[in-house]
């Protein structure tokens, strides 16, 4: 017979309510499962069919999951929808804050010590990663920053209730953003004026992809799956 | 007038009328209402506990842990006082939706 309590422990991993609430719903789900086994092997079901049987009960446990959260937690009075768009963009605006944040601290968009000029932005703001290993600007603090930012969406998801997905989607949001925004400008780079070629022309458009999408999208990713690999770990702690 | 929430409703019924009778575990309301249905009605784990902690959570039933006499530990539901007035107005919004139904499909067979 199956270990039916770390069966639902492990099922409802993500399930963001407190560990004696989650514990609570654990131990009352896997003893309905208990129960239902129990009954279709009084009924003369090999255990092979009975386990087959029992866990049919629940096809979509991350469903399940959402919707227990959704019917438990007294803060959640936003619909599913809201709540996952809502929070990706509160992901997005942790990412521009910190950006603008490290620029107060006395960062520069460059190598230390150097000011540049507005209109040479993006290729100072990557000058950390082209110009060696002894400059620290703000874009690498920015980068090592990041996996906090995709965490915190991704914390925020998973306590909304939302499905693995989502909580990937608004751990990375903002490099979905991003990368929205780097092929518009990309699109309509002659046509914008203002020096837009000449801002791209130190890293070329594939270049700009990496250095505001792929790679912040990577900082980001880290930050999510780090979330889920400590939340985890603290659920088999606590199973 | 039957509201959007009659349909919604017809599972929280079937859940408040078999804790009228009785305080129930998950388990044994889910068994109770397809015995008494004669597996018509039919709700899994899945189905039956979100409806549960919902309603409990608008103060229509309270669970609490109990020792059952094999020794296991179950979470008990009973109807509070608000629940058990909120059976009487589900029952006839319920029944008003199934007369409408009727007359709909006597229209429709005609």
């Amino acid at each position: 017979m199956p270990d039916w309590q770390k069966l639902v422990s492990h099922r409802l991993t993500h399930l963001a309510l407190s560990e004696r609430e989650r514990q609570e719903v654990v131990a009352e789900l896997a003893g309905h499962l208990e129960e239902t086994f129990e009954a279709l092997r009084r009924d003369g079901l090999p255990e092979r069919v009975a386990v087959h049987r029992t866990l049919s009960q629940v096809t979509n446990w991350s469903d399940l999951q959402r919707k227990i959260y959704c019917a438990r937690a007294k803060e959640n009075t936003m619909n599913p929808r809201t709540s996952r768009l809502w929070l990706s963009f509160v992901t997005l605006a942790a990412s521009i804050i910190t950006l603008v944040a490290l620029g107060f601290l006395g960062l520069q968009p460059g190598p230390l010590g150097s000011r540049p000029h507005h209109e040479e932005w993006s290729s100072h703001l990557i000058g950390g990663i082209t110009s060696g290993p002894q400059v620290v600007n703000e874009y690498t603090v920015w980068l090592m920053m990041l996996p906090f930012v995709g965490a915190l969406g991704a914390r925020l998801s998973s306590r909304a209730g939302g499905t693995l997905r989502d909580i990937v989607i608004s751990g990375v949001f903002p490099a979905l953003a991003w990368l929205t925004i780097v092929l518009i400008i990309l699109s309509f780079a002659a046509s914008l004026g203002h020096g837009v070629e000449k801002l791209i022309a130190p890293v070329g458009p594939v270049g700009l992809i990496a250095v505001l999408v792929l790679i912040p999208g990577a900082g980001l990713l880290i930050g999510v799956l780090a979330y889920g690999a400590i939340t985890k770990w603290r659920g088999k702690l606590a199973g | 007038m039957i509201t959007s929430s009659a349909k919604r409703g017809t599972a929280e019924l079937a859940i408040l009328s078999v804790l009228e009778r009785a305080p129930l575990h998950g388990y044994e309301i889910a068994r109770r209402i397809e015995q008494q249905t004669q597996g018509d009605l039919h709700f899994t784990l899945a189905s039956l506990y979100p409806l549960l902690y919902r309603m409990e959570q608008r103060g229509w039933i309270r669970g609490t842990w109990e020792l059952s006499d094999s020794g296991r530990r179950r979470r008990v539901y009973r109807l509070t006082p608000l629940g058990k007035k909120k059976v009487s107005p589900l029952r006839r919004e319920w029944n008003e939706l199934v007369r409408a139904l009727r007359r709909l499909t006597k229209v429709a067979h005609a």
